[in-house]
């Protein structure tokens, strides 16, 4: 739900005249299908560590364990990068918006002080170390923060809504002004247009360009497919559909009412052109933190107690996503080392919270480390170099559906297929091949949209470093066999499969 | 309760071990059990218990050459031999039974009593079927084959494991192997929601253990091969179970707490074997070490046709290595 917050003015200043509730419909759409196919193999394969199972056994254990390193090392950077939007967006237009209301200078200067490399990384990595933290009490306390975070996020998103709701376009010009001065509406507007921004809705070549920002929220639904797979249940790919596509389509369906709502109360152009200024021309833009809905619904609120709520329901939403990005690395680590290509004391439990506290440990060092890397390097990690993980991610949902595609027909799967509620078919041809098919295509063209130039990753630098974590994940599957089988190990029956004659 | 020792000659340095269990009535899974000597290269392949299905799906048929059935949460409406064949293949796959009955006799099946006797029927039936086939497949090999029932497995399958000619039921026996390796089993476990036939206190499963072990001369390189993991070993974590026997889940996220024996884990931290050889938690798939006990449970994915085992290499009175399989 944070997405709310930034995706549309990203979408609309990166692709001026998108229509991006079109965009976000057809992103919607064809995630479904990779999101129906995670739910067709954590049917198929109950067992936490999603790619990792899905792959080792559709394609090859070495892709399988490589695709999986790519998505974990991505799923560290984005827990760091969620920590960092924390702090650079969610608190520091919080601070500002309560300091506005209250007329506290310290509070206006602490919402800038939270944009800052200092600050953010500070409070970046507490908020990493506190996930850590929670990773490592047990499963209870985890979900526990979880439920606090989703309960105050939804009110913080239902507060919003009402705010939006509730209001003009009119009286949003108002505040707005009142809070960069008079004229301060249009003039951004005029000055967006001046530096190169275009105006007005309409163009389609955005709207499909578009959808590389709308998959951003929605692509990453399969989260519970990494985490609670043993569970076995007749009615299995019934519930994994149920929490996967569930909670796709509930995403979409926010997104599209808060779309509607900035669109009516902000205005199109708006939004695009403050972006743009923001994010191109900097020095003209009368915002010195980034622009986001909730913190023009907050200026819109005029209330102190609701831009609480809508502050501390956006800062919670992190405590929603960062941890799961966290317990998703650690389950992945703990199943690499139950097939003896991670280190023994990754997969150690501590006897008192039945936790691995070195993959804990391990998993928070390296968010921290990819934290500071976000923070105090320039260049490469710009607002739209985190591309470089959705280029990771949807590389890994291409891997997932080549297994979807060829697991009916392989000789060694297809019993599985065949014996599994996922067995369904349209004109005699499986749906999880359907499902690949459709989620190939999807994932390629969005992934051609994060190679290209405006998206970050087509930077030499970390195109070399996307394609240098598919290779150190590789490298590393081959130097844990060879170590496996000098110590006598024999790690090549591990993913040996048995013809049942 | 006095306990065999059987003696058992391999005559290798190095002794592979294949270790699998809970099969859960999977055809496909047992009869990949029977295949994982020759695939991993073992001398002994050991299955630790849950031989039993769970499930009877009735097949009804319902017109001359037409059936209708419920199975995977789906209604099945099929004509003709192949079809029914097919169907029945894919349910037995899954570890169920399939029950081909004409409409008339649909309410014969109505009472508890009825629905356990014909349970037992199938069970024993097919248990007594792959008790031949075993036989029939290991007939000319020299792969020694263990098979002990498990906590869901009724005492009546042990007559038919008895009947056996090429394979043996290690439960409550201990097994000397070339003189290095003791083998001690047992297929009961500490009590559980569903009331299964194995099923007995923590009082009197130590009692059995200690009995079982009595035999035993030397634990450090002894094998315990007892159905249940130790307790709060990691290898034991199950979703909580409320008392309509529904999983209780917070945040869409089962509970998980640890199910193992107390008991079990009292004998193996007193007696400190060489290897724990467990099953029961099919989705506590893992090891662990437990002073110097290396523990294995293999979990199971029986439902999927994906047979979980451990390799486990022997060599001068110690394990030499070990792998989890997913075959």
């Amino acid at each position: 739900m944070v997405w709310i917050a930034v995706s549309y003015i990203w979408a609309l200043s990166i692709f001026p005249g998108s229509m991006f509730d079109v965009s976000l419909v057809l992103a919607t759409i064809f995630c479904l299908f990779n999101a129906v196919l995670f739910a067709q193999f954590a049917s198929m394969m109950p067992r936490s560590g999603g790619d990792y199972v899905f792959n080792s056994r559709g394609m090859t254990p070495s892709l399988g364990f490589m695709f999986n390193f790519s998505m974990v090392v991505w799923n560290m950077f984005w827990t760091a990068y969620t920590c960092w939007i924390l702090s650079t967006v969610t608190a520091s237009s919080a601070f500002t918006i309560i300091g506005a209301a209250t007329g506290s200078e310290y509070w206006t200067n602490l919402g800038a002080a939270a944009a800052t490399p200092g600050t953010s990384f500070i409070i970046g990595a507490i908020v990493i170390l506190f996930i850590g933290l929670i990773t490592y009490l047990g499963i209870r306390p985890f979900f526990r923060v979880m439920k606090v975070a989703f309960a105050l996020g939804m009110l913080g998103i239902f507060a919003l809504m009402f705010v939006l709701a509730t209001s003009s376009q009119a009286q949003f010009v108002k505040v707005f002004e009142g809070f960069v001065g008079a004229g301060g509406y249009q003039n951004a507007i005029k000055t967006a247009t001046e530096n190169g921004f275009t105006l007005g809705a309409g163009n389609w070549e955005s709207t499909f360009l578009a959808i590389s920002i709308a998959f951003q929220p929605l692509g990453f639904s399969i989260w519970s497919s990494y985490i609670s797979g043993e569970i076995k249940d007749a009615k299995r790919f019934r519930i994994n559909a149920l929490a996967i596509v569930g909670s796709l389509v509930v995403m979409a369906v926010f997104l599209l009412i808060f779309w509607y709502l900035s669109v009516a109360v902000f205005g199109y152009d708006f939004m695009g052109a403050i972006g743009y200024l923001y994010y191109n021309v900097p020095a003209s833009s009368p915002l010195s933190i980034p622009p986001g809905v909730q913190f023009f619904g907050s200026l819109l609120a005029q209330n102190l107690i609701l831009n609480l709520i809508i502050a501390i329901g956006f800062i919670a939403w992190a405590f929603l996503y960062a941890p799961q990005s966290m317990l998703m690395v650690v389950r992945c680590m703990t199943a690499w080392t139950i097939d003896r290509l991670a280190p023994k004391k990754l997969g150690e439990v501590n006897p008192r919270y039945h936790t691995p506290t070195w993959s804990i440990i391990l998993a928070t060092i390296l968010s921290l480390g990819f934290l500071a890397f976000f923070v105090f390097t320039t260049g490469w990690f710009s607002i739209y170099g985190f591309n470089a993980f959705l280029g990771g991610g949807t590389l890994t949902f291409i891997a997932v559906a080549i297994s979807g595609i060829i697991f009916p027909y392989r000789k060694s799967t297809k019993q599985i297929f065949e014996s599994s509620p996922a067995n369904q078919r349209l004109a005699g041809i499986p749906w999880l091949t359907i499902n690949g098919i459709v989620t190939l295509l999807f994932m390629g063209y969005v992934t051609y949209l994060y190679l290209m130039p405006w998206s970050g990753v087509a930077t030499e630098a970390s195109l070399g470093f996307m394609i240098g974590v598919y290779v150190l994940g590789l490298v590393l599957y081959l130097v844990a066999r060879a170590y496996q089988k000098r110590k006598g190990v024999p790690v090549e029956l591990i993913f040996k499969e048995i013809p049942p004659e | 309760m006095s306990i065999d020792k059987i003696h058992m000659k391999i005559g290798k340095k190095r002794i592979r071990v294949f270790y699998t269990s809970d099969v859960h009535g999977s055809e496909v899974c047992f009869r990949e059990f029977l295949s994982a000597g020759k695939v991993y290269g073992a001398d002994i392949i050991i299955f630790g218990g849950d031989l039993s299905g769970k499930l009877i799906i009735p097949i009804v048929k319902v017109g001359a050459d037409h059936y209708n059935t419920t199975f995977q949460g789906r209604n099945w409406d099929i004509s003709g031999s192949q079809e029914l064949d097919n169907l029945i293949k894919k349910i037995r796959f899954t570890g169920l039974y399939p029950f081909l009955m004409e409409s008339s006799d649909v309410g014969k099946f109505d009472s508890q009593a009825e629905k356990d006797r014909l349970f037992v029927r199938l069970l024993t039936e097919s248990i007594d079927e792959w008790v031949k086939l075993a036989d029939e497949r290991l007939k000319d090999s020299d792969l020694k084959c263990l098979i002990m029932p498990g906590n869901d497995d009724p005492t009546e399958i042990d007559p038919i494991l008895a009947k056996g000619t090429r394979i043996l039921n290690p439960d409550r026996k201990v097994i000397d192997i070339d003189g290095t390796y003791e083998l001690a089993s047992c297929s009961y476990g500490n009590l559980t929601p569903w009331q299964c036939p194995r099923d007995i206190d923590e009082a009197e499963l130590a009692d059995k253990i200690e009995s079982i072990c009595s035999p035993v001369t030397s634990f450090e390189s002894a094998i315990f091969n007892f159905h249940v993991p130790p307790y709060d070993s990691g290898l034991d974590t199950a979703p909580k179970i409320a008392g309509d026997l529904k999983v209780i889940a917070e945040m869409g996220q089962p509970v998980m707490i640890p199910v193992g024996s107390r008991a079990i884990r009292e004998s193996i931290e007193t007696h400190q074997p060489m290897l724990g050889l467990h099953g029961h938690i099919h989705e506590s798939r893992g090891t662990t070490t437990i002073g110097r006990t290396l523990c294995v449970n293999p979990g199971s994915e029986y439902g999927e046709g994906i047979l979980h085992g451990a390799v486990v290499d022997l060599e001068g009175g110690k394990v030499k290595s070990h792998v989890l399989t997913s075959g």
